[in-house]
């Protein structure tokens, strides 16, 4: 059974009540993600791929359609959901410690419990000697693992991320997504990843959903073949360039489109 | 040794250092008494006045005045600029109303605040109070504004509760900006509470000032000084403290 189930979904943004123009920025999709599973979205830029994460996480209202976590139907955040932003999201005044342990202290963990949870993941992202650090002394790199070791110690069944390692330089991104593999693989982690980047797409996916152009449509769901489990050599393969030309002779189409209506709207 | 402490020694280290010069040079007669009195004697005579004299009372009123300031304007100040953000409307057209009373010289208003309210405290407070409000206001509304909405997500995405989202992201946020509007509000307010008890001659360590300045005593002179600075040290001490608390 899938964990997470969308059944045509659509967000439209504006009030009709108000007079203002209706935009609608998901149309109708329909996925099923199923446990275990690393799950990508890309799409043109603006196609609403974010909002269509927003949407999963809860954090914004379908217009319609249904979405289930399991067997439950949801119409908010849900305690199975993790979600790690693309824009610096550690908390400035917590070290990193603090910043992990957030989570845990509002569902009302006991202080020790809490620590050795919080410690135990600072260490699975590989930043153990920075626990008293504040964010304004880690790299983005390392904000970027603190955000991920923060949803991580709720035990989400299902980590969403929206282009987590966005603003990362390529080296960086990299490493870290071979990280994200390692953690992923360890823990049986549900991954839904939202992002921009074909190679990251894939290099870490399962499964990688192309969407159209705005409004968000499921254009084609491509199956990665590659083996597992990966690292970032990978990118070295046939197997790799072949994947990626595929991914890419689906998205072209949508990117021109997505290009022109925003030279239209310029 | 860390950081903090070797930042604390060099501080420490200037402030000392700057008064061994000022004490040499009055020592050595190379600056007059006349203009300037010992660090040493100035502190020996803010004890003595503290001890026996009418330091002590002077002292209190004049803690009692910019407690009795901070207090009406941190309450004001900071529920009113939360209005001024939450209702965006009223808080745009304020804004530029606000800046320009913060610029004009309130303090010439005093005489008003001395018939309204006589030459007591209360007329101290009033005026000074205003001193502390408007910095208070503007930085609340500043700060609640410019909250980085991802760390509200954050806290969304975590399901917390709005009191949840409040305590433990919104105030931690915001903490930093509005005690920055605290410190800011306590150098004015000082400004204003010393220098009404110097002019109207109300009471406080501003009249002892003026007093001691008009009978030509230097060293009396210096000890309401230091005795004005320890007060402002303590509270900006107390805000300080008051702000690591918030941000737990």
């Amino acid at each position: 059974m899938a964990i997470l189930t969308l059944r045509n979904v659509s967000k439209v943004f504006g009030e009709p009540d108000n007079g203002a123009a209706l935009v609608p920025a998901v149309d109708n999709v329909s996925l099923d993600v199923e446990a275990g599973e690393f799950f990508s979205i890309i799409g043109p830029s603006g196609c609403g791929k974010s909002t269509l994460l927003r949407v999963i996480g809860g954090l914004l209202p379908a217009t319609s359609g249904e979405l289930y976590v399991g067997a439950e139907k949801v119409a908010g955040p849900h305690p199975w959901l993790g979600f790690v932003f693309q824009e610096e999201s550690t908390f400035p005044w917590r070290t990193t410690l603090g910043n992990v342990e957030f989570g845990l202290e509002m569902r009302g963990v006991a202080p020790d419990e809490r620590r050795r949870k919080a410690k135990e993941m600072i260490g699975l992202v590989g930043l153990s000697g920075f626990e008293d650090r504040y964010p304004s002394e880690l790299s983005g790199g390392m904000k970027q693992r603190v955000a991920i070791a923060r949803a991580l110690v709720l035990e989400p069944k299902i980590l969403l991320m929206d282009e987590p390692f966005g603003a990362l330089d390529e080296q960086t991104r990299i490493i870290l997504g071979e990280e994200l593999m390692r953690i992923r693989d360890q823990l049986k982690q549900t991954i839904i990843l939202v992002t921009h980047n074909i190679n990251e797409s894939v290099q870490l996916s399962d499964r990688v959903m192309i969407m159209t152009a705005r409004p968000g449509r499921v254009k084609e769901i491509v199956a990665i073949d590659l083996p597992q489990p990966r690292d970032s050599s990978i990118i070295a393969s046939d197997r790799f360039g072949k994947l990626v030309a595929q991914v890419w002779n689906a998205l072209r189409e949508e990117s021109i489109r997505s290009f022109r209506q925003t030279e239209q709207r310029n | 040794m860390t950081e903090s402490t070797r930042l604390t020694a060099w501080r420490l280290g200037i402030i000392f250092g700057a008064l061994l010069v000022v004490e040499a040079s009055v020592r050595s007669g190379w600056i007059s008494t006349f203009f300037l009195a010992a660090p040493t004697r100035a502190v020996v005579v803010l004890w003595e006045q503290l001890l026996h004299g009418k330091a002590l009372h002077l002292t209190l009123i004049t803690l009692y005045e910019i407690a009795a300031c901070l207090v009406i304007a941190t309450i004001f100040g900071v529920l009113a600029g939360f209005f001024l953000w939450r209702y965006k409307l009223i808080g745009t057209s304020y804004e530029m109303p606000l800046a320009a009373l913060f610029s004009s010289p309130i303090i010439l208003a005093y005489p008003i605040f001395l018939v309204t309210f006589g030459r007591t405290s209360a007329a101290v407070i009033a005026l000074s109070s205003i001193f502390g409000l408007i910095p208070i206001i503007m930085n609340t509304k500043g700060a609640f504004q410019n909250v980085n909405p991802i760390l509200l997500q954050v806290g969304a995405s975590m399901n917390l509760s709005r009191k949840q989202l409040f305590r433990h992201i919104l105030v931690p946020a915001v903490a930093p900006t509005i005690f920055s509007g605290f410190r800011l509000a306590l150098t004015y307010i000082l400004k204003s509470v010393l220098g009404l008890e110097y002019v109207a001659q109300v009471g406080g360590v501003g009249m002892w000032l003026a007093d001691a300045s008009y009978k030509f005593e230097v060293e009396e002179v210096y000890a309401g000084l230091f005795g004005t600075i320890a007060l402002s040290i303590m509270f900006l001490y107390l805000i300080n403290r008051s702000e690591s608390w918030f941000r737990k």
